[in-house]
């Protein structure tokens, strides 16, 4: 048949020519140690965004009941020392997972991650005074959130103080870690850290640049010599590209990182068009038998997790709205939207089998795949039905993330439903009550409606592909009877 | 003679850990002892050099692209490995990847 050939050729297109680069894309050291990397800081993102929610219920008597007993500030503080340090946590596992992938002892490579990642950033923090004086500044407010003196009172009391004490009081204070760049906005940056940590850590390793102790020295003490060099020699670079900044631009690598890399990168995959493309190339890798929902992820999370935590943090302050910056797109878009009862959106397919199929094979797989469907996971679906390969059912499968995607994207952006709020539920978290966590009642009701879009794309194409198969079944059986007249002659 | 071990790994370890249920329900009505699990692709470099190294591994056709890498570190531990096959994978075919499994490990 053309039809079958013609898509052989354009497979094999794909086989050969698209799949073996991303493939080997997906597969370097640093996108392996990324993806890896990643996943150490997962559990405290999901403990951490609990916290979260804890501390600022989205009910408003229990929200204000919490305060009053004093919990909102303990739960706080457990989601800024998990959830809000996400980048320490990623620049550790990034650099442990690379250096693991070559062979050698990990953890301290890990460490010397983090301290590279520290010594890196400035340790103080603007003094809020600061912020506050001048004409643009935002003046003093009291807790109820209205400006009791402006900035350029503020400014005007302070330049009557005597010089010693302006300086004094504007001096940024020191001592402390801005836990600033330790969460969301220290993402990329401590991405690029745990890479290039991993990278020249093995390296220098694998050249044998370490402490070679006799062989009398017990190995558990030689053991820690192993590190010294290689961490020596990360450490001074990492201290001399600190003093670089910090003498000739006033500034740190982060703030750099972060302006010309990370809001880009963020903007971009906060947009209509990113949330297109990454729901379309989910459903893109499956279709050819590659786990679509792992090398996007690999990919994007780096960037999603921080707009979900900049969500986090506008939900905590109670400014989460579109109108205040917050972000269509995040990480739980992805995991919850995207790929909703597992990459594809089959859910259609769960309830097609369960309403109208007649064939012996779509039965039995809808049969395996409907408690798996509950958890996001579909791969009897992807492999048994199959949609791998399969034309019938090619066109629904792309096309149904697409439209969730551009659909989902619409509804948040103009307000309909609220922003996605930062709760991170992770992606096995059944539909609907994912929802609920990630955005409340209304989300929830926005997914039902995304389930039923689903159903309706799938329905016409799995009832054709259902007739084909009915069909192939019915000439199996007449087959095999007919052989089996024959054998009996 | 000690129980062969049976590895699965897929991205995540999850839809592997439907078919080895399938694997096990399949060996137990054979009578046979296998010891079957499931885990993510990330892990396999640690169980393949950690103690208990597993005596056969599968891979989830999900992460074929993963399976050049595999077959090294398989090498290095010095056992057989496959990726499992799509339509086997796809139906949770607990009994034919029982019998592939078994093949690798007579060879």
């Amino acid at each position: 048949m053309d039809d079958t050939q013609s898509n052989s050729a354009f497979s094999n297109f794909i086989n050969n020519k698209i799949l073996p680069p991303v493939m080997k894309f997906v597969n370097t050291k640093p996108v392996k140690a990324l993806q890896d990397g990643m996943v150490y800081a997962l559990p405290f993102i999901i403990i951490g965004s609990v916290f979260l929610i804890l501390s600022n219920v989205p009910i408003p008597a229990v929200a204000a009941a919490m305060k009053a007993s004093g919990w909102s500030a303990f739960f706080n503080q457990a989601y800024t020392a998990t959830f809000g340090i996400m980048a320490l946590w990623a620049s550790i596992g990034i650099a442990y997972v690379y250096v693991r992938n070559e062979g050698y002892e990990a953890l301290p490579a890990g460490l010397t991650s983090m301290a590279a990642f520290l010594i890196l950033q400035s340790l103080n923090i603007a003094n809020p005074l600061v912020a506050a004086m001048g004409k643009a500044g935002t003046g003093i407010t009291n807790a109820a959130g209205s400006t009791v003196m402006s900035g350029a009172a503020v400014q005007a009391n302070i330049d009557k103080l005597p010089h010693a004490l302006q300086g004094f009081l504007t001096a940024p204070v020191t001592g402390v870690i801005n836990i600033t760049w330790l969460g969301g906005q220290g993402m990329i940056a401590a991405i690029i850290c745990g890479i290039l940590v991993g990278w020249a850590y093995s390296a220098m390793i694998r050249k044998g640049w370490k402490i070679t102790l006799p062989e009398q020295v017990p190995s558990s003490v030689a053991n820690q010599f192993t590190a010294m060099i290689p961490a020596g020699v990360i450490l001074i670079v990492s201290l001399l590209i600190y003093a670089a900044f910090s003498a000739f631009g006033n500034t740190d690598v982060l703030q750099l990182i972060y302006k010309l890399l990370q809001t880009p990168l963020q903007g971009l995959s906060d947009s209509f068009g990113g949330a297109i493309i990454i729901a379309f190339l989910v459903p893109f890798f499956w279709f050819f038998g590659v786990h679509g929902g792992l090398i996007m992820g690999g990919i994007t999370s780096g960037i999603l997790i921080p707009n979900t935590f900049d969500n986090a943090a506008l939900y905590k302050a109670g400014k989460l709205t579109i109108g205040q910056g917050a972000h269509v797109v995040t990480n739980e878009f992805y995991n919850n939207f995207i790929n909703l009862t597992g990459s594809g959106i089959t859910l259609g397919l769960v309830v097609f089998t369960l309403v109208a199929a007649h064939s012996v094979q779509f039965k039995t797989i809808g049969k395996i795949e409907l408690v798996p469907a509950l958890f996001n996971i579909n791969e009897p679906f992807l492999f048994g039905l199959p949609i791998v390969m399969n034309p019938f059912l090619a066109i629904p499968f792309f096309l149904t993330p697409v439209i969730v995607a551009a659909s989902t994207y619409l509804v948040i952006r103009f307000g309909i439903v609220p922003p996605l709020n930062g709760f991170a539920a992770p992606w096995t978290t059944p539909a609907i009550i994912s929802g609920f966590l990630i955005g409340g009642w209304k989300m929830a009701i926005w997914q039902t409606i995304t389930l039923l879009m689903s159903v309706g794309i799938y329905f016409p194409f799995a009832k054709k592909y259902d007739a084909v198969l009915t069909k192939q079944e019915h000439d199996k059986e007449v087959a095999e009877a007919a052989g089996n007249a024959e054998a009996a002659k | 003679m000690t129980k062969k071990i049976i590895m699965l790994a897929c991205a995540g370890g999850m839809s592997t850990s439907l078919l080895v249920t399938k694997m096990k329900a399949a060996a137990k009505a054979n009578n046979e002892d296998y010891q079957i699990f499931a885990t993510g692709a990330a892990e396999i470099h640690d169980r393949l050099t950690g103690e208990a190294c597993p005596d056969v591994l599968l891979l989830g056709p999900q992460i074929r692209y993963i399976a050049d890498k595999a077959q090294v570190i398989a090498d290095e531990a010095g056992i057989p490995m496959a990726v499992i096959n799509m339509h086997d994978y796809g139906t949770m075919n607990g009994v034919n990847v029982l019998n592939t499994a078994k093949q690798l490990l007579e060879k």
